[in-house]
């Protein structure tokens, strides 16, 4: 339970960081006008990273190194990614999207199912 | 490995909900910052330019500015001292000549309108150019013309007349149909120059280009925006 707080609170201090210090005026214009491309795309990355976790922790494979490390490469990844596209003039924020999107979906379905057996189960005992 | 785990996992909880709440954070700013940013390159570049103009009218400005002042200087030099003088027409003269002034005096005004029926066939054959309007200009000159303007710019020796893209320029300023050209000089002479047998008009008709040239008494001709600098040319004995 406490770790659910521990949680909260350090979103809740990432989420007031980030709009006191907000770093955006400090980078280049042209840069700035981009960056909610790549940040959306690093959000994503870190959607499929937690769906990714929370899919091992029930299928019991879960490893925190794997995790942590996923979360973060993919992330810096997937921002570098789409910088470097838009150099190149080359859609990879598209890619990017389509390749998470699909992740994320499948990762949703097998939460799904294993949840849902789960419940199964649980009622058949109760029953 | 029970103890590693211990500490792992709050540690990985507190990093990634710090990470996620900072991206969330400064994402919702950037889509929400005053700041509109210009979002393509197009919007980037027209900035550019408007502040390119804006810059250009600020330095028509100095020149009007610094020329008054000369102006000043050389009145104060003409005043009492008689052997500026001749120096000081001289000047005038020159100044005319190279279109520092406005000047007004007898002359026409040359009314050139494209075609409003182009020949069939040639379309481009009824629009004036950027040629037509330097024959124009040099048969005008040859007939004595003192000042020379098309649209309010000053023809002058450093003058080009080009065709750029759909428009033509005079001194790098972009003019538009209908074209009218003012020249001073001696009206009945100028006006044969263009009308002869076999002339500019008489060429321009043929493809139904509109030419209308009116005499005056008095016709005003602009300055010269801005005098080009002298980068090359020195001048020898």
């Amino acid at each position: 339970m406490w770790l659910i707080w521990l949680g909260s609170a350090a979103l809740l201090v990432g989420l007031l960081v980030g709009f006191l210090f907000s770093p955006i005026h400090w980078l280049p214009l042209a840069f700035q006008t981009r960056l909610p491309a790549y940040l959306g795309l690093a959000l994503l990355a870190a959607l499929d990273a937690t769906l990714g976790a929370w899919r091992a922790r029930l299928e019991g494979t879960y490893d925190g190194g794997v995790f942590l490390s996923g979360f973060f490469v993919n992330m810096i990844a997937a921002a570098s990614l789409a910088y470097v596209g838009d150099w190149l003039n080359v859609d990879f924020a598209l890619a990017a999207s389509v390749a998470f999107g699909t992740r994320i979906f499948n990762n949703l379905a097998i939460l799904r199912r294993i949840l849902l057996q789960r419940w199964r189960q649980r009622v058949t005992q109760l029953g | 490995m029970r103890q590693h785990a211990r500490w792992e996992q709050p540690f990985a909880i507190v990093v990634i909900c710090f990470t996620l709440g900072f991206l969330i954070a400064v994402q919702v700013r950037a889509l929400n910052s005053s700041q509109v940013a210009p979002t393509h390159r197009i919007t980037i570049l027209l900035d550019r330019l408007a502040n390119a103009q804006e810059e250009i009218r600020h330095l028509r400005e100095e020149v009007d500015r610094l020329r008054t002042q000369l102006s000043g200087y050389e009145k104060a030099m003409a005043e009492g001292k008689t052997a500026t003088e001749r120096l000081t027409a001289e000047l005038h003269r020159l100044r005319v000549l190279a279109g520092l002034t406005k000047v007004r005096g007898p002359g026409i005004i040359v009314r050139v309108t494209d075609a409003p029926n182009p020949p069939a066939g040639a379309p481009s054959e009824g629009i004036v150019h950027d040629n037509d309007l330097l024959m124009i200009v040099n048969e005008l000159r040859n007939a004595g013309a003192e000042a020379i303007a098309i649209n309010d710019q000053r023809v002058v020796a450093t003058t080009a007349i080009r065709c750029v893209g759909t428009l033509i320029t005079v001194n790098g300023a972009r003019i538009s149909p209908p074209y009218e050209i003012v020249a001073i000089g001696d009206p009945d002479k100028l006006t044969k120059a263009l009308t002869m047998p076999g002339g500019i008009v008489d060429g321009l008709k043929q493809f139904g280009v509109v030419v209308n040239i009116a005499r005056y008494p008095d016709v005003i001709v602009p300055s010269l925006g801005v005098t080009p600098p002298l980068q090359f040319a020195r001048p020898t004995e």
